[in-house]
C-alpha cells in the first residue's frame, strides 16, 4: 500500500486512486495524417523505465481529479505531485 | 403543480431503534441515527464567481480550503473538490434552496438538488471513529480529521463522504443505492462496541 499525495486532499491511501499511466505520452500532432504505426505506438506502446517516471493518477474515491505524480518505479518513493495545467 | 411525492428513506424497511451487540459497562460505544429530510444541493463552478450568490442564498460562504466545512450540520457547505461543493440544510426545503441558489449564482455555475440521492447516517459515541476505522483508509484521529473537516473516501469499498461534526460525531453520506449495504455494514461492525440505534432525526 502506497500513500499518494493528492495536490488537494493530501496523503491518501492508494485504494482511493486509479492509475492513469505514463503522463508523458504525446498524441500524434496531426491525427489525420498519422500512420497506423504512430497510432499503435501512441495507444499501446509504453516504456517500462527503472527509476523516476511521470505518471497520471486519478483520485477516484476522493476529489475526482487527475494529477501528475513523479514516482520511482524501484522504490515507490514519490518525488513530486502537481495538478495538471488548466486546459483553456 | 402536483405536490411532489413524500420522500421515503432507503432504510425504512430495516430501521429498528434499540440497543444491539456487546453489553459494555459504559453503555453502547456507538450510536447511529439516520438524518432524514435533509436538503442537499450539489454546486459546481468557481468559488470567486459563486461566493456572493451563495452567501445571498444561504448566509454563509463557500469553503476554499480542501476538505473543510463552512457552517455546521444544520446548514453549511462541504468542500468536495476544486470548484465542487455540497450545500446542506436541515432548515430549508430542497426545491426552495435549489431555486434560490440557482437564482443567486445565475449562469456562473450549476446548482443541482441531490437530496433524494443520498442516505445520511449520524454516527456518535465514544467508539464512532473506531467503527469507521474498521473499513475506511482515512486517518480518523481527531488530530487529522478535526471538527469542521470533511473527506470523501471509501468504507468497505463503497464511496462515502464524511463530515466531522465534532470530536465524537461524524455524519456519513452515501449514495442512496448503497444506503442499505452501508447500514448493514455499520450495524454489523458496531456490534463489538455495543450499538444503540436512535430514532431517525428530521
Amino acid at each position: 500500500m502506497m500513500l499518494i499525495p493528492c495536490p488537494w486532499c493530501g496523503e491518501r491511501a492508494q485504494v482511493e486512486f486509479a492509475y492513469g499511466g505514463d503522463a508523458t505520452v504525446k498524441r500524434p500532432a496531426d491525427p489525420a495524417s498519422a500512420s497506423d504505426r504512430e497510432w499503435h505506438d501512441y495507444v499501446f506502446v509504453r516504456d517500462n523505465p527503472k527509476g523516476p517516471l511521470d505518471e497520471l493518477w486519478y483520485h477516484a474515491a476522493g476529489c475526482r481529479r487527475y494529477f501528475r505524480v513523479r514516482r520511482d518505479t524501484v522504490t515507490h518513493a514519490i518525488l513530486a505531485s502537481t495538478p495538471l495545467p488548466e486546459i483553456t | 403543480m402536483a405536490k411532489p411525492a413524500e420522500r421515503r428513506s432507503a432504510l425504512a424497511e430495516v430501521y429498528s431503534p434499540g440497543t444491539y451487540g456487546a453489553a459494555t459497562p459504559d453503555g453502547p460505544g456507538v450510536t447511529l441515527a439516520e438524518r432524514r429530510g435533509l436538503t442537499l444541493v450539489h454546486l459546481a463552478g468557481e468559488a470567486a464567481t459563486l461566493n456572493e450568490g451563495v452567501r445571498k442564498a444561504t448566509g454563509h460562504d463557500l469553503p476554499i480550503t480542501p476538505n473543510t466545512v463552512i457552517g455546521d450540520d444544520r446548514g453549511g457547505a462541504l468542500w468536495l473538490a476544486p470548484d465542487r461543493w455540497l450545500i446542506v440544510s436541515a432548515r430549508e426545503e430542497s426545491e426552495r434552496l435549489e431555486r434560490r441558489l440557482a437564482a443567486g449564482i445565475g449562469s456562473a455555475g450549476a446548482a443541482t438538488d441531490v437530496s433524494s440521492g443520498r442516505t445520511v447516517v449520524r454516527i456518535g459515541g465514544a467508539n464512532a471513529r473506531d467503527l469507521l476505522a474498521k473499513g475506511c483508509p482515512l486517518d480518523l484521529h481527531p488530530r487529522a480529521f478535526a471538527a469542521g473537516h470533511c473527506a470523501q473516501s471509501l468504507i468497505a469499498q463503497v464511496n462515502v463522504l464524511l463530515h466531522a461534526v465534532d470530536e465524537s460525531r461524524v455524519d456519513l453520506y452515501v449514495a442512496r443505492g448503497f444506503g442499505l449495504t452501508m447500514w448493514e455494514w455499520l450495524t454489523d461492525a458496531a456490534a463489538e462496541f455495543g450499538c444503540r440505534i436512535n430514532a431517525p432525526e428530521g
